[in-house]
């Protein structure tokens, strides 16, 4: 139940959550190690990454780090975007450190799979392409604690507050606003809070 | 006789097409990125997730091509850590 200790963690922390807090808590309560860069990418195709390389000798890992170790793992994030979305998209992936091993990209068929689950496809996404979704909501539930959340419901309802002051107050991208307030979203959020790690 | 020779030619050009057309899809992004993720002299990644960009429907060449050009960029020592 890491992700639920995970929440527990958070639950007690200011509004502005630092991505470097949700880090800590998550490379603790993993055992993981998790280095983080930018480089360029197009970030109308792609915003970031995360891989978890097992080949300490592959010139990639090694200029990464001097003293990695297998488990350590990498996220990349595009250069460029505003501090929202670097946020949004570093805490995404994180959650990608709760992963099971099902979940898991480890193969040339997986990596098809997941692929073709980003794109126009109708059949249901692979577990590769779910945990996708998953950590979307696990994600907001790491950035926007329950108890900062529900004063601003009503307020939304009521059309009191905007959707772009929302987002400048939990410092999430504007287009996630509205699954912030989603009648599935305590529901998306807490069932990954059970789902056994 | 010259009819002959352009129909020979055309023949010609087809064949190489189809063998630069096998050859590209050999060396797909996709089939680049496999290569660089789970090859035995590769990355072995044992997991990789992505966070998708702003155009919404986006064809796995497209995304794989991100891949190898950031793996390839770093590699390079062309990053920024983030602290």
């Amino acid at each position: 139940m890491t992700y639920q200790a995970l929440r527990l963690g958070l639950c007690g922390q200011q509004l502005h959550i630092p991505k470097n807090t949700i880090r800590e808590h998550v490379v603790q309560l993993t055992g993981r190690r998790v280095d983080i860069v930018k480089t360029v990418l197009d970030t109308a195709k792609c915003r970031g990454f995360y891989l978890s390389p097992q080949n300490v000798e592959h010139p990639f890992v090694k200029i990464l780090g001097r003293d990695r170790e297998v488990g350590n793992d990498v996220i990349v994030v595009a250069q460029g975007m505003n501090r929202c979305w670097d946020r949004f998209v570093i805490v995404k992936e994180l959650m990608h450190m709760f992963d099971k091993p099902n979940e898991a990209t480890d193969t040339g068929e997986k990596f098809d799979q997941l692929l073709s689950d980003f794109g126009a496809s109708q059949s249901p996404p692979s577990p590769q392409g779910a945990s996708e979704s998953n950590a979307f909501w696990m994600a907001m539930g790491a950035l926007c604690p329950e108890s900062h959340r529900q004063p601003y419901v009503k307020l939304r309802l009521e059309n009191k507050i905007s959707d772009y002051d929302l987002a400048l107050k939990f410092r999430i991208p504007e287009q996630f606003v509205p699954h912030l307030f989603h009648q599935q979203y305590t529901s998306q959020v807490e069932k990954h809070e059970t789902n056994l790690t | 006789m010259d009819y002959f020779i352009d129909f020979v030619r055309l023949q010609c050009i087809a064949h190489l097409q189809k063998v630069i057309l096998k050859g590209n899809r050999a060396m797909s992004q996709v089939e680049k990125a496999k290569d660089r993720l789970y090859a035995g002299e590769g990355l072995r990644a044992s997991n990789l997730k992505l966070f998708p960009g702003s155009v919404r429907e986006i064809t796995p060449e497209e995304l794989a091509e991100q891949i190898n050009k950031a793996v390839a960029q770093i590699e390079a020592g062309d990053y920024d850590v983030v602290e």
